[in-house]
């Protein structure tokens, strides 16, 4: 391997070990889950440059371009966006990463958000505040405009994500050996030797736990939304001045409507692949948020009631929002409605999308310096996009 | 030769009092309004509609210690069972049959579990159903939710509830619902609880032709939510768990299987006037239906 090679890929990944830094003062208490994001980066980095000390023959430049051909081809753009790397891109690279970006993901502007307490929906709907109702405001971010699919997750699982210690809770390390599908291989509950059921490669993937949804998040250079994030993206509030953000209850209006998701009584009897119930889709394009399955969200199960001695849980509890496939009531799949369990929990109606704060992207130039090796200008100036609206 | 005589209306009133309607669970005589049999407080209208409407519904017995969730099964099955079409169709008969499923769904819907039975008979809910399932006849059924605290005490006290011992004898299978939790966390009473009505049930009717021993029984894990290994495999479930239940069928029941069903799919703990109470955190059924259409199934043939 050349010396140039050694110096353009550390230098791809030294940006990400500072964009760690950065994104660490940007998101405060998640310092820890950053971290881990730039230890992930250094292991694909070493990982990166073991797998090309075997390719002697193969220019620097190209075992650059080949290592971003293969995150590209493994949906993991959003890292690709990050300012510190954007300037490593080509012009046909970047562009790609825009795209993904924009078909992948949905933009949800910022602005404040009302995140009832856990029984909120099961209280019945409400005109006034209470107590457990809070005004969250909400920074802009990118969400998956679909549930992470077992067909995505198969890449994670064949990179080796099980054993990419440096992508995972250091809490969980103990407990990562207990994640195995049927035959006993790492990966998803309902899975087995390590691969995907047949005829199920864009169905949700499910069977994993809060802490395999956060390493995968962290596998592609995102991370998992927060509670109030989630509900953003689906009840799409609507400001008004001295009253309370004006919501909807399901991401398409304010009634059910079950072709518009995939719930107990939907036409469907079990998980469906997530570009179905197109119906059901939210004002920026995500698709179902709710019904088909619940997901996993970065946030804990009713922080307030917990904390306040009205509700007990045994353990930590994750929040998950949406409803599922086999979700009973209406009024228990709304985007305000809150359910929770075990971090450690691999059910079979529990999958996740990720997310990514638009923060967190860089901005990308209009007129693409294509003068030098069709490079990108490092820190480039205008805007990936306007986020706020 | 006619003779005539004047006779008070009153004796008219009086004649129908002097007719007894025999209870169709305990047959004992009952007057014709009557709602509770005054001997085992059930229902006089399954005495009414089986002689105004030629209706003989056959009865199922939903059993199990208390806390095992019978309330909760029976109602969310009715409501299943009335909200879909595609396995078998339900439809309830007189306004009695919808209180169970109406108190169980409206508390799930809270996110609460039902109220636990009071061990009052004249307080027990009855489900009347008509059902039809795939390529059968329609059948009618009744299943009353007994108090678990009842059937205990019955078990141990034979008689001590005078509408427990005549309905066992005239069912014609029985679910026996055993607190998944319970045995996830390592509690025997499930197994024995369950020993002990299979003595008791084979005790009431021996028959090998058309007593308990020939009757079908589905047990049922019911919380099967805690764990996943009793959800895919209940029978085997069944054999390391409850192994004296397990010897007990293998020996007496003829006809009889294992199933395991949930209703939530987490639960978490309130404190309700200082008292700990569990309350689900969702409803997801698993299970539900499935042990009701085998036991249907099974009693047809």
């Amino acid at each position: 391997m050349s010396v140039a090679s050694r110096s353009t890929i550390g230098g791809l990944f030294g940006g990400l070990g500072s964009l760690a830094t950065k994104a660490g003062g940007l998101f405060g208490g998640r310092r820890r889950a950053v971290a881990s994001l730039a230890a992930a980066v250094d292991a694909q980095t070493s990982h990166a440059a073991h797998a090309s000390s075997a390719r002697e023959s193969t220019p620097g430049v190209s075992d650059t371009h080949a290592l971003i051909e293969q995150m590209l081809a493994q949906g993991r753009f959003a890292l690709l966006l990050r300012e510190q790397i954007i300037g490593h891109l080509t012009r046909d690279q970047l562009e790609r990463a825009v795209v993904a970006l924009d078909e992948q993901m949905s933009l949800v502007p910022d602005g404040d958000v009302l995140v009832g307490g856990w029984r909120s929906e099961a209280d019945g709907p409400r005109d006034q505040l209470t107590p457990a109702d809070r005004i969250v405001p909400v920074e802009a971010l990118y969400l998956d405009r679909y549930p992470v699919t077992n067909r995505q997750y198969q890449q994670f699982v064949a990179a080796g994500g099980y054993e990419q210690m440096a992508l995972w809770d250091a809490e969980i390390w103990p407990g990562i050996l207990q994640f195995v599908d049927r035959s006993g291989a790492a990966g998803p509950r309902s899975w087995s030797d390590g691969t995907l059921p047949r005829g199920q490669e864009e169905h949700p993937v499910v069977g994993i736990s809060w802490y395999e949804a956060a390493a995968y998040a962290r596998w592609v250079g995102k991370r998992l939304p927060t509670d109030a994030e989630w509900i953003k993206a689906g009840a799409w509030p609507v400001a008004s001045a001295g009253a309370r953000p004006r919501q909807r209850r399901y991401p398409w209006g304010d009634t059910m409507d079950r072709a518009c998701a995939n719930l107990w009584g939907s036409r469907a009897a079990g998980i469906v692949p997530v570009g179905e119930y197109a119906a059901g889709v939210s004002v920026g394009g995500v698709y179902q948020l709710i019904g088909n399955v619940w997901e996993w969200t970065y946030s804990d199960f009713a922080p307030w009631e917990v904390a306040a001695g009205r509700l007990q849980v045994e353990g930590p509890m994750k929040s998950v929002r949406g409803g599922a496939f086999d979700t009973y009531f209406d009024h228990q799949c709304t985007c305000q409605f809150q359910s929770g369990d075990s971090p450690l929990a691999r059910k079979h109606n529990i999958g996740f999308r990720c997310a990514i704060g638009a923060c967190d992207l860089a901005s990308v130039a209009d007129n693409i310096n294509s003068g030098d090796g069709n490079r990108v200008p490092a820190g480039g100036e205008a805007c990936v996009a306007e986020v706020s609206v | 030769m006619t003779r005539w005589a004047t006779v008070s209306m009153d004796s008219y009133r009086l004649a129908k009092y002097a007719v007894q309607v025999p209870c169709y669970v305990c047959e004992s005589g009952n007057t014709f309004d009557a709602e509770l049999c005054r001997d085992c407080y059930a229902p006089m209208a399954l005495a009414y509609q089986a002689t105004a409407q030629k209706v003989h519904p056959q009865m199922i017995a939903v059993l199990g210690a208390a806390g095992a969730g019978k309330t909760t099964y029976l109602g969310i099955l009715a409501d299943m069972l009335s909200r879909r079409e595609d396995r078998m169709q339900f439809w309830a008969r007189g306004a009695f049959s919808v209180t169970l499923q109406q108190t169980a769904m409206a508390s799930l819907a809270r996110c609460e579990f039902p109220a636990p039975t009071p061990c009052r008979p004249d307080q027990w809910n009855w489900l009347h159903c008509q059902v039809r399932p795939t390529r059968r006849r329609e059948t009618e059924l009744i299943m009353p939710d007994f108090a678990g605290a009842a059937v205990e005490q019955e078990i141990d006290h034979p008689n001590a509830y005078p509408v427990i011992r005549p309905y066992l004898t005239r069912s014609a299978g029985a679910i026996v619902l055993l607190d998944g939790a319970d045995l996830e966390s390592g509690d025997q009473s499930q197994d024995f609880f369950a020993m002990k009505l299979m003595s008791y049930l084979c005790e009431l009717d021996g028959n090998p032709k058309k007593g308990w021993p020939a009757r079908p029984v589905a047990f049922v894990f019911t919380k099967a939510d805690a764990s996943s290994t009793c959800l895919d495999d209940p029978t085997g479930y069944a054999q390391k768990r409850t192994p004296g239940l397990w010897r007990q069928c293998q020996q007496r029941l003829r006809r009889h299987q294992f199933f395991a069903a949930s209703v939530v799919g987490a639960s978490a703990y309130e404190i309700h006037l200082g008292i700990r109470v569990s309350v689900p955190l969702r409803i997801e059924p698993h299970g539900v239906v499935e042990p009701f259409e085998w036991l249907v199934e099974q009693v047809a043939r």
